[in-house]
């Protein structure tokens, strides 16, 4: 080998040494880079593919920044004066040979280049460039492997390559997953949407009964699909597998299976919403003095997907106490051709339907959707109450009483009061004649009163109208009041007078009749009344003053008794719990040993609780972690809609390799519920 | 422990105090057969109102169609939610009565679909054990009514718990006297209530 072989020799030594430790500080690069980004835990991370981009990135700009740094072992001249400075027995000779020379000086270069030896530097050079990276680059391996660093993912640092997922003791076929990349098409059976399709989708939201199409490439060989206990057929399609289903009622999980290869979709079931349904008139309760005339009834109806049917229906019913009779029909029915909004109007004619006082009509209006897969669906407006109003019951409480005429206006029993004490305040420095006109002026006011109570007495118990009447007539015809009769005496003779029938609507109270308890009260006032105005008559305001007194608390009485209760009083009857407690006849009881309570089931608590270990699952197995958390959303999909929207943003996150710590935070939140601010927890009793 | 307090509903439509005396009825014999710790009178407690949370078991009844306001359906939804009772009764006993109609439509729509409450059910042995399900009514066995003797009650469940019990045999009147007048009964009627309570208290 001359010495030009030999030279050739050791620039291809130098080169390899220089690409050796270039790839190995490459490598090395690369590696720390992937070290540094999996223990950055807790802060942004990029998508999986951003981080591989930077890897290969910086490794070849290391690779090459080491070639370049070590460029010029392919220069023969290069690699020669290298070996001249490394080995100075050479004495030029190395270079000078490779320059044209003369056959005797070549040959005696030659034998001085052949006597010399550069194994040592060359090796040595060697071992300098490789041995470095080398060493880093396996101790950093090291770590990598013995702290199970590369299996270390905080929660969305990775991305999820959907329906990649296989158990690591598949001994399938190497052929990559089919059901990694599929296609849902949504067709909604009666809303008038058109076909959505969905690519690769994690989640599919339908109207409950929509035809959903699953398809994927590939042979659907040894495919299996299951929407939540069934399992579909799969068969073979335009673009390689495909199967159908129905969008089932309850949020459930579709789950594909590809040999090792699994995917879970959650099927996100919208229900129809029923219409909303506002009667628009009459706008409130009713009641009628005269059951004529007709109503004008207007309601407004609105669907989410259209309705197709509307109407205004009533029930009437009339009696009372044990003893109802009921009549319903339907009034306006209009067909709807799937609009979303529609006011629909009817006449209801009162008098044909020969209402009595007493009846009650109840009126609302109905509208019906287009659901044609589980409905339809009925929306009701609010029940309208049109009630006939009861003879009798007006001068009560049914019609607001219109101010009485000025001139027949009574003062009232409290301002007579307040009159009469005044007046006998200053009776002292009062003349007599005085003090009798002005208890005079006192006694008429409290005589009208006084006639006023009678007419409601009298009118009240059916008679044609006040007795005063005949009590005046006797005054006038005899010259002086008449002794009043007592209230036993007045009540026996308005209750001869006026008997009634048995269960008319007026309250009483323990043994009395109806008549005598109502008007007990403005009987007794009646006769006070009276008998103030005989004092007063004669100039006597203090001894008036008890008589009105006991007048004004009768009619106190009276007014709370007064209160008709249309639906019927019901009597306060309390048990004597201490007399009654286990005194019944138990002969022929056996009673049963009583199990406590269970403990409710705190849903919410659960949930945080499977939130929080498919988080922790994360870092360990993440798409198993996916799947968890995709179920747990697929369960809260129907009570608990805010937790599912924050979980359906935090996995969506993950799978997009983005940071989701704060959707898992919020969907955590979520899952506890809105916080409540109470004062103490409610118990299962009443109120102290 | 707390008192048990015996509520009866008070709706917006219909005659919700048709029958006021089964309430002191109902208490009188939960403290005649049982130890069950119970206030001496009932409250009257508004469909829509929060306080029916505070009541396990709360009584509706009337003759009247029963068309609930969208604040009684939404409580009387959670009400059945957490864990109450809602006992319904006919008073009409007529099940082709406009309560009846309107009644179960109203829970159908306010909780779910009334279903047949087995005559096994838990509810017949929950305190006394009626081997036949509910017990007839005297009603009933007078033909009044819809003339019909009615062999079970329905219900709406929430899992294996009653959450509305649903009777067409009208307890109403059944149980609507003065407790005083039990002691004229040679067979106390109102036991299937304690069944009641007592499955409302433990359920």
């Amino acid at each position: 080998m001359n010495a030009r072989s030999r030279l050739s020799l050791a620039r291809a030594v130098l080169a390899g040494s220089v690409i050796a430790s270039a790839v190995l500080w490459g490598s090395f690069a690369a590696l720390t880079i992937y070290v540094t980004a999996r223990l950055a835990s807790g802060t942004a991370y990029e998508p999986w593919h951003n981080e591989l981009a930077v890897i290969v990135l910086s490794a070849t700009a290391v690779t090459l920044a080491v070639l370049w740094r070590g460029r010029h072992a392919i220069s023969l001249s290069r690699v020669a004066l290298w070996l001249e400075e490394k080995l100075p027995s050479l004495q030029y000779a190395l270079v000078t040979a490779q320059e044209p020379l003369s056959s005797t000086t070549a040959s005696a270069l030659e034998s001085r280049i052949a006597d010399t030896r550069w194994g040592e530097p060359l090796g040595g050079a060697t071992v300098r460039a490789v041995a470095p990276p080398f060493v880093l680059l396996a101790a950093l391996l090291s770590v990598v492997l013995v702290t199970g660093l590369r299996d270390r993912v905080p929660i969305g640092s990775r991305g999820i390559g959907i329906g990649s997922s296989r158990s690591e003791s598949g001994t399938g076929s190497n052929a990559p997953s089919r059901i990694a990349n599929i296609r849902a098409s949504v067709l909604s059976p009666y809303s008038g949407e058109r076909i959505r399709t969905l690519d690769d989708p994690s989640t599919i939201d339908a109207l409950v009964g929509s035809q959903i199409v699953i398809s994927g490439a590939g042979s659907p060989e040894k495919l299996s699909a299951r929407v939540g206990a069934d399992e579909r057929s799969i068969v073979a399609g335009d673009r390689g597998w495909v199967f159908s289903f129905v969008m089932p009622a309850r949020a459930s999980a579709l789950r594909l299976a590809d040999r090792d290869f699994k995917r879970l979709v959650v099927l996100e079931s919208r229900p129809d919403s029923a219409p909303q349904v506002t009667l628009i008139s009459p706008a409130r309760d009713t009641v009628f003095r005269v059951p004529v005339g007709s109503l004008q009834l207007s309601a407004d109806a609105r669907d989410d997907f259209g309705l197709t049917a509307a109407w205004l229906e009533y029930i009437i019913s009339s009696g009372e106490g044990e003893s109802f009779i009921f009549r319903s029909a339907v009034l306006g029915r209009t067909s709807i051709a799937r609009a979303r909004s529609q006011t629909f109007r009817a006449i209801f004619s009162v008098d044909a339907l020969s209402l009595k006082p007493g009846d009650i009509v109840h009126l609302r209006a109905v509208a019906r959707d287009n659901n044609s897969v589980n409905g339809p669906s009925s929306g009701y407006s609010e029940t309208r109450t049109l009630r006939v109003g009861r003879r009798g019951e007006y001068d009560s409480i049914a019609v607001e009483g219109a101010p009485p005429p000025e001139n027949k206006g009574e003062v009232s029993q409290r301002m007579l009061i307040i009159m009469t004490e005044a007046l006998q305040k200053k009776r002292p420095r009062l003349a007599r004649t005085t003090v009798v006109s002005e208890a005079g002026r006192i006694s008429q006011d409290q005589g009208r009163l006084r006639r006023r109570v009678g007419e409601i007495i009298y009118a009240r118990l059916g008679g044609e109208g006040s007795a005063e009447h005949s009590h005046e007539a006797e005054e006038d015809s005899e010259g002086g009041p008449g002794k009043p009769l007592t209230p036993e005496e007045m009540l026996a003779a308005a209750e001869g007078a006026t008997r009634r029938g048995v269960g008319d609507p007026i309250d009483f109270h323990g043994d009395e009749t109806p008549v005598v308890a109502v008007n007990r009260p403005l009987l007794e006032a009646f006769n006070a009344m009276w008998e103030a105005g005989r004092e007063l008559d004669i100039g006597q305001p203090d001894a008036a003053l008890p008589h009105m007194r006991a007048a004004l608390a009768a009619i106190q009485r009276a007014r709370a008794a007064e209160r008709i209760y249309l639906r019927g009083r019901p009597p306060t009857v309390v048990i004597d719990l201490a007399k009654v407690r286990l005194a019944a006849r138990v002969d022929s009881v056996e009673a049963l040993k009583r199990t406590p309570r269970p403990t409710l089931p705190a849903l919410a608590a659960s949930r945080g609780d499977r939130l929080s270990t498919a988080v922790a699952l994360l870092s360990l197995d993440a798409d198993a972690a996916l799947d968890s958390l995709m179920l747990l959303r697929m369960d809260a999909i129907g009570d608990a809609p805010a937790f599912a929207r924050e979980l359906g943003v935090a996995i969506a996150n993950i799978r997009g390799g983005r940071d989701a710590t704060d959707d898992v935070l919020r969907a955590r939140r979520a899952a506890s519920g809105e916080p409540v601010t109470r004062a103490g927890l409610p118990g299962w009793t009443a109120p102290r | 422990m707390s008192e048990f307090v015996f509520a009866t509903a008070q709706y917006e439509s219909g005659d919700w105090d048709s029958a006021p005396l089964v309430a002191p009825n109902i208490i009188d014999t939960i403290a005649r057969y049982t130890s069950i710790d119970v206030t001496p009178s009932g409250v009257i407690v508004p469909l829509s109102s929060p306080a029916l949370f505070r009541y396990p078991l709360v009584f509706l009844t009337g003759h009247l169609p029963v068309r609930f306001a969208d604040a009684e359906r939404l409580n009387v939804r959670s009400f059945t939610e957490r864990g109450g009772l809602l006992f319904i009764d006919d008073h009409n006993h007529d099940i082709d009565g406009a309560f009846h109609k309107t009644a179960t439509e109203a829970i159908r729509d306010a909780v779910g679909p009334l279903v047949q409450l087995p005559n096994t059910h838990s509810l017949y042995s929950a305190f006394f054990t009626f081997d036949d399900g509910p017990p007839a009514t005297s009603h009933e066995l007078n033909g009044w009514g819809d003339n019909l003797v009615h062999s079970h009650l329905f219900a709406v469940m929430q899992g294996t718990r009653i959450a509305v019990l649903y009777s067409n045999k009208d307890y109403s009147s059944e149980w609507g006297y003065h407790p005083d007048n039990k002691r004229f009964l040679s067979i106390d009627n109102t036991r299937f209530a304690v069944n009641i309570v007592v499955y409302a208290l433990t359920r």
